[in-house]
């Protein structure tokens, strides 16, 4: 006869463990932290250029790729505090990975920290970072069916950025569809149309940034 | 996508939990909505435990159903992600299951 041993472990503990560290240390910091989630090529980085010209230093980024600090050289050019991690491989980033980060990063003066994930809009909807809350991307090229494909991401998101709202005219993609699915996922979510290249939607997108920063929403 | 790094925690666990006796089988709940796809994960843990071990290990992964509860006091289990609650056809949910993914338990034997 086998011996049964009962173990009833989460295998998501371990990275729950890290990201518990790292939700300490932003609120012992009164910082506040989001991790943003998007396919490649949604427009995070954009976004986070213009939000650098608001904020300037005082942003703190973390962004992840498979290879290349390009994006972090992007914000650093546009005067955010930025800091890469190259995954190596990994479609996602852990928790262990941003506590490594932060060890390199002077959170002095920090109010507000975003986690640019890997591009992806899938697996790293699993992985909890420590953030206050998750961001989800979605470019209207990408198409308006993408939160009814991809729910994990969009039930769990706190606010929606639909990018790239100057090129409705050209493709087929509607806001109010992706609304409804959004809505249906998770009553409570925040929807903020933008465009990178006019500037449309950033007012109220900054002010929502603000709120979380002076923890008026969580 | 993710399921191999999965997939290795779980083979350590189990193997630490075995400590150092055969393993034989080990049981697993994976949720609906874990994002971790539960046949590519077995087999994962198939092709690490043939590495470790040379008798093979039975992997029973449990699939949990996701469980909703409505603002409304209602329990559900929707058969579509997007279907609404049955009792008063909103959407203020929250996940009581689903988000599982865990190791249950492991059978070992003697060498
Ligand atoms: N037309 C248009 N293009 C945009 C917008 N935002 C980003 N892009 C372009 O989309 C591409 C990918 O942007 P990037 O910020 O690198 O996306 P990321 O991979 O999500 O970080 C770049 O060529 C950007 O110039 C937008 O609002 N409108
Ligand atoms: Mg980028
Ligand atoms: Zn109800």
């Amino acid at each position: 006869m086998p011996d049964s041993i009962k173990i009833s472990s989460n295998i998501h503990a371990a990275n729950d463990i890290v990201a518990n560290q790292n939700r300490a240390l932003f609120a012992e910091r009164d910082i506040a932290v989001l991790n943003m989630i998007g396919s490649p090529g949604s427009g995070k980085t954009s976004i986070l250029e213009r939000m650098a010209a608001r904020w300037g230093a005082s942003l703190a980024v973390i962004t992840g790729d498979i290879q290349t600090t390009f994006d972090a050289d992007r914000l650093k050019r546009a005067g955010a505090t930025a800091i890469q991690i190259e995954t190596g491989g990994s479609c996602h980033l852990s928790a262990a990975m941003v506590q490594k980060a932060l060890s390199g990063m002077n959170l002095d003066n920090k109010k507000l920290l975003i986690i640019e994930n890997v591009g992806n809009l899938v697996c790293p909807a699993g992985f909890d970072l420590g953030e206050s809350q998750k961001i989800a991307v979605l470019s209207v090229a990408e198409g308006d069916e993408k939160p009814a494909k991809y729910p994990a991401l969009f039930t769990r998101a706190a606010a929606v950025l639909i990018n790239k709202v100057d090129l409705l005219p050209y493709v087929k993609f509607s806001i109010d569809r992706v609304r409804e699915d959004c809505f249906k996922l998770n009553s409570r979510v925040k929807i903020f149309p933008l465009s990178c290249t006019t500037g449309e939607g950033f007012k109220e997108w900054m002010e929502y940034c603000e709120m979380v920063e002076s923890k008026k929403v969580f | 996508m993710h399921e191999y790094g999965v997939a290795l925690e779980i083979a350590e666990t189990a193997l630490k939990n075995a400590g150092g006796r055969r393993l034989s089988k080990v049981l697993l709940r994976i949720g609906d909505l874990s994002g971790v796809f539960a046949e590519s994960l077995t087999m994962y843990l198939d092709l690490i435990f043939r590495e470790k071990q040379k008798e093979p290990v039975t992997i029973v992964a449990e699939k949990v159903p996701a469980r909703f509860k409505c603002a409304c006091g209602a329990a559900y289990s929707p058969d579509k992600i997007f279907d609404p609650c049955p009792s008063c056809g909103g959407f203020d949910r929250t996940v009581i299951d689903g988000k599982e993914c865990s190791i249950e338990s492991i059978e070992i034997e003697d060498a």
